[in-house]
């Protein structure tokens, strides 16, 4: 290598080495990844639920339903009666389906007729019958035979021939009378079932297109106060003492506090305010607070069961040089904002918060705010 | 005739080769060393830890530990400083101080010259570690202890610089100096003003072992520095960015440099200063 280039190279090396010595800092701060670190916080834990579907339950609730089984289902062809709905008596709640109606009513007028025909035809028969014995008891030649003539004589008298029963025929009879009742009923409502009492409607349990049997209720009304119920998404139990819970309820108008009872297995029942409708709610809202003071840090501090704290300490210059440290913790109930730590944090920690990317164990870092 | 050219060319074959061998062999540390510090740590670990054969190419080539070792730590950079420092003065002070006492030792006439100069070879040929606690303690009587002038100071009265500079100093006629001192009587002047002048690749090839020989210390700021941050290169290059071996790679080629280069800057007076001192 000649002189001059030994030269420029040496020159070249030294100014290197010194600019890096003024700047490689500069530089190396500008790669390094930022982080936001905080302490953990005292606080309760407070969960906050907006809910959209519930169900209703009320107090005096009734169904509205066919007193008679049917022989065959009867197609809903519209549904009124929607939950939450007020209805006034005599408003209508399901329509059916007027040819199957009329079908179902003919046989049902037919099985009256059948049922009726066959109670005739035991009668007819349970008369004779005892005429007969009757008879034969008075020509009985044998006390033997005059004990088995008493004891038949007894059974008919019973109301029981040839194993059928007059009570159960006679019941059989009654339930045909029944359904064609309810039927005429149902047909001289237009084949439309209508509510036999004012109130809100708590639930419809058909909908357009199922095949109703009769018996089972189409919907349900109340007409006291009305419970909404809903499901909260890992909502905490909070029958144990010393949990604070708040509702409200949301109209068209206004929103409205309500009573919320405590929550069990995920659901809250919260009493539908006075003078609000149910059909008016729009959407519930449930604050819950726990009733002890934990260490909180928020949920983006925590990645699995690990968290990063961060960490100073003096360079070679007397600069602070801050790094991370994986921990691990155990986290307990979560809020959706904050989660709680019950072991692997102090008080003095300071936990990583939000990093501009991927974290790894003893990584230099720069801090972007320090609580 | 032609069996004896044919013999002197067949020992030359085999002197080459040898000298090639050799060369191979004692450049393999430093090609190494240069090849590793553009590996990975991860294949550091699999080539070295592991205990797998050698590989000469990184399987994949990265600038890394070199960003980690000047960017991601200072202390590389302010150890670097250190070392240069400690250097440069030391070079600075043996130079000055070689020459004086190598131009006394070599022209100079007075009573017990010759003892002096078996003393300093005697003090020459014995290993460092002899006098390493003496030096402890003078400079501990002194108040030097954990400052740089505990290593500059024995370093810059290093007997080495005497002596290759007397060995110079003597080649020198004495006609020169018989004209100097015509034109005047002060000896500091004719040191300065025709003596160095004419000892230049002397001056610079002491000047270039004392700079390898103080860049290179790692048994004097063992003993003699307290305190980290006051070590040199040599000392601390083990343990920059907690000992990672890429890192400890790319420490030892940047380490390397500013030798290597000083011998590049001064290479054609080394060769003559080596050639004239008939060592």
């Amino acid at each position: 290598m000649n002189r001059k280039r030994a030269i420029r190279a040496t020159v070249a090396f030294f100014t290197g080495m010194l600019l890096l010595t003024f700047c490689s800092r500069t530089i190396y701060r500008s790669t390094l990844e930022t982080v936001e670190a905080q302490k953990p916080i005292g606080g309760v834990l407070t969960y906050y639920y907006t809910v959209r579907e519930f169900s209703l339950e009320g107090d005096g609730e009734q169904g509205e339903y066919l007193p008679a089984p049917l022989s065959r289902p009867l197609t809903v062809e519209r549904v009124y009666a929607t939950p939450g709905e007020y209805v006034e008596a005599g408003e209508s709640i399901a329509s059916f389906s007027k040819p199957e109606g009329e079908y179902i009513l003919s046989q049902a007028r037919a099985g009256l007729r059948d049922a009726t025909a066959e109670y005739e035809t035991w009668k007819l028969q349970w008369t004779a019958q005892k005429a007969a014995l009757e008879e034969e008891m008075g020509k009985a030649e044998t006390p033997r035979e005059a004990e088995r003539l008493q004891e038949e004589m007894r059974v008919l008298l019973s109301g029981v021939l040839n194993g059928q029963s007059e009570e159960t025929l006679l019941q059989k009879r009654a339930e045909a009378q029944s359904a064609l009742s309810a039927l005429e009923a149902l047909k001289k409502a237009d084949w439309t079932h209508r509510a036999s009492a004012s109130g809100t409607v708590c639930s419809v349990a058909v909908k357009k297109g199922d095949g109703y049997s009769g018996l089972s209720p189409i919907a349900r009304i109340a007409d006291g106060g009305i419970t909404l119920k809903a499901e909260l998404t890992g909502a905490p139990d909070t029958r144990e003492q010393g949990w604070k819970q708040q509702a409200s309820v949301q109209t068209n108008a206004d929103i409205y506090a309500a009573n919320v009872r405590d929550i069990r297995d995920g659901f809250a029942e919260i009493r539908l305010p006075e003078g609000v409708r149910a059909s008016d709610v729009l959407e519930i809202r449930v604050r819950l607070d726990s009733p002890y003071r934990a260490a909180l840090v928020p949920n983006e501090a925590l990645r699995a069961d690990e968290a990063f704290l961060l960490e100073a300490s003096v360079g070679d210059w007397g600069q602070t040089v801050y790094t991370v440290r994986r921990v691990a913790v155990t986290a307990g109930g979560s809020d959706g904002q904050y989660t709680e730590i019950t072991e692997g944090l102090r008080s003095s920690d300071r936990v990583v918060v939000r990093s501009t990317a991927e974290l790894s164990d003893g990584q230099t870092v720069s801090i972007e705010g320090y609580k | 005739m032609r069996r004896q050219k044919a013999a002197p060319r067949v020992g030359k074959v085999w002197i080459q080769t040898a000298c090639a061998v050799v060369t191979a062999l004692l450049a393999l540390p430093l090609l190494m060393t240069l090849l590793s510090s553009f590996m990975s740590a991860e294949e550091l670990s699999v080539v070295y830890a592991e205990g797998e054969s050698f590989r000469w190419i990184p399987y994949r080539a990265t600038a890394e530990s070199y960003f980690r070792l000047l960017f991601a730590s200072e202390t590389y950079l302010a150890t670097f400083w250190n070392s240069m420092g400690i250097a440069a003065a030391s070079t600075a002070l043996q130079t000055g101080i070689s020459l004086i006492v190598g131009y006394a030792l070599a022209k100079c006439r007075f009573r017990g010259r010759d003892a002096v100069f078996y003393v300093y070879t005697l003090v020459m040929l014995a290993p460092y570690q002899v006098t390493l606690l003496p030096n402890y303690m003078l400079m501990k009587d002194l108040g030097l202890y954990n400052s740089w002038w505990a290593l500059i100071l024995p370093a810059a009265f290093s007997p080495l610089g005497v002596f290759l500079m007397r060995q110079f100093l003597l080649e020198m006629p004495d006609e020169i100096l018989e004209a100097a001192h015509m034109d005047t009587s002060s000896n500091l002047r004719v040191l300065i003003r025709v003596v160095a002048p004419s000892v230049r690749p002397a001056l610079l090839t002491v000047a270039a072992l004392s700079f390898a020989e103080c860049w290179n210390m790692v048994e004097q700021p063992l003993v003699l520095l307290e305190d980290a941050w006051r070590y040199p290169l040599s000392l601390r290059l083990n343990g920059l960015s907690g000992g990672a071996m890429d890192v400890r790679f790319s420490g030892a080629v940047l380490a390397m440099l500013p030798a290597i280069l000083l011998y590049f800057l001064f290479e054609n007076e080394l060769t003559e200063g080596v050639r004239h001192m008939k060592l």
